[in-house]
């Protein structure tokens, strides 16, 4: 026999009787049987919240206007003012607000008005840092089953 | 159902999503147990067997090649397994009496079982195929039904596919001995 030759083995009449013979099927939940066997994985899927660096910087002068604002008008006695309205327990909340406030306030008072751009700048890359630093911290603390 | 291509499957599995396995399961599942179970002739191990090659399958994965096609890299799993467990229960199998097939006929014994009615052709195909040895009714099965072409068979068999032609030819004249034995023993018994 060429063993080369396919001629041999192609049999129509073979063909069409092996093909009447039962066809077994596997069972209706094979696949969920395989499937129990198979170790399941939740897949922390990290959220694309991740704001790019000029959107940093859009909220670093924001938040320095504001400071800028309260300096240059100079509101420190408008807090105080409302301070002084409630003696109740929101109060505590108040001084510390004003206090805060007061804090920048000096923070601030020593530059001009050409070393905003820089404080910008500079809020804009602390906060895009400490953005990426708490996100990797929080990856690291997924737990995938 | 219609499938997507399994490398669909494949990389979301790589990509860590284990649920996507299901599909490859889904699409696959027929032709693994077709398989087994003409190496086992036992439906309740063919699953459990089969179910076995599709974990064997997950955890080797990662050690695919994408250049040989993932179906004959799973039914080549599933066939070692099989036999591994085949070879575990010392099965024995039929020997082929080789002179009776040197005296075989086609065009008779066509005939013969052409004047048989549907439900009689499909008896005797299913006689004749219990009677196969294991390796044997898996080869008709996957040349003739599935209609696999030799080179497939030789993948998933490990058989050279010179070796793959040669039993295919054993296994057809075979066939045709075992039916003319068959219509005579029918004849007899009227």
């Amino acid at each position: 026999m060429d063993r080369q030759n396919t001629e041999h083995i192609k049999d129509d009449f073979i063909k069409g009787l092996v093909g009447l013979s039962d066809e077994e099927k596997p069972s209706g939940d094979f696949t969920q049987k395989v499937m129990a066997g198979i170790p399941r994985a939740v897949v922390v899927e990290e959220e694309n919240t991740s704001l790019k660096p000029w959107q940093w910087l859009a909220i670093a002068a924001a938040l320095t206007g504001i400071v800028y604002f309260i300096v240059a008008f100079d509101l420190n006695p408008l807090f105080r003012q409302l301070t002084n309205v409630s003696e109740d327990g929101g109060a505590n909340y108040l001084n510390m607000f004003t206090s805060m406030i007061q804090l920048f306030s000096n923070a601030f008072s020593g530059f001009h008005f050409t070393s905003i751009s820089v404080m910008v700048i500079i809020s804009g890359i602390v906060l895009y840092l400490g953005d990426k630093f708490l996100r990797k911290w929080s990856s690291n603390q997924a737990v995938v089953i | 159902m219609a499938f997507k291509a399994d490398e669909f499957y494949i990389d979301r599995v790589s990509a860590g999503d284990n649920n996507a396995f299901a599909g490859l399961v889904d699409k696959h599942k027929e032709m693994v147990f077709t398989i087994v179970v003409k190496i086992l002739r036992n439906r309740e191990d063919a699953e459990e067997v089969a179910q076995d090659a599709f974990v064997k399958a997950f955890n080797a994965l990662g050690s695919f090649k994408r250049e040989a096609r993932f179906s004959t890299w799973l039914y080549r799993i599933a066939y070692n397994t099989a036999i591994s467990r085949s070879r575990k229960k010392q099965h024995e199998f039929v020997a082929i009496d080789e002179k009776m097939i040197e005296n075989y006929t086609t065009d008779p014994v066509s005939k013969s079982i052409n004047e048989l009615d549907n439900e009689d052709q499909i008896s005797a195909i299913n006689t004749l195929t219990e009677k196969l040895p294991e390796e044997e009714n898996l080869l008709l099965t996957l040349f003739y039904r599935k209609e696999k072409s030799v080179e497939e068979i030789s993948e998933i068999t490990g058989y050279s596919q010179s070796n793959v032609k040669v039993k295919l030819y054993r296994i057809r004249k075979r066939m045709y001995t075992d039916l003319e034995k068959y219509l005579k023993e029918k004849e007899y018994h009227g």
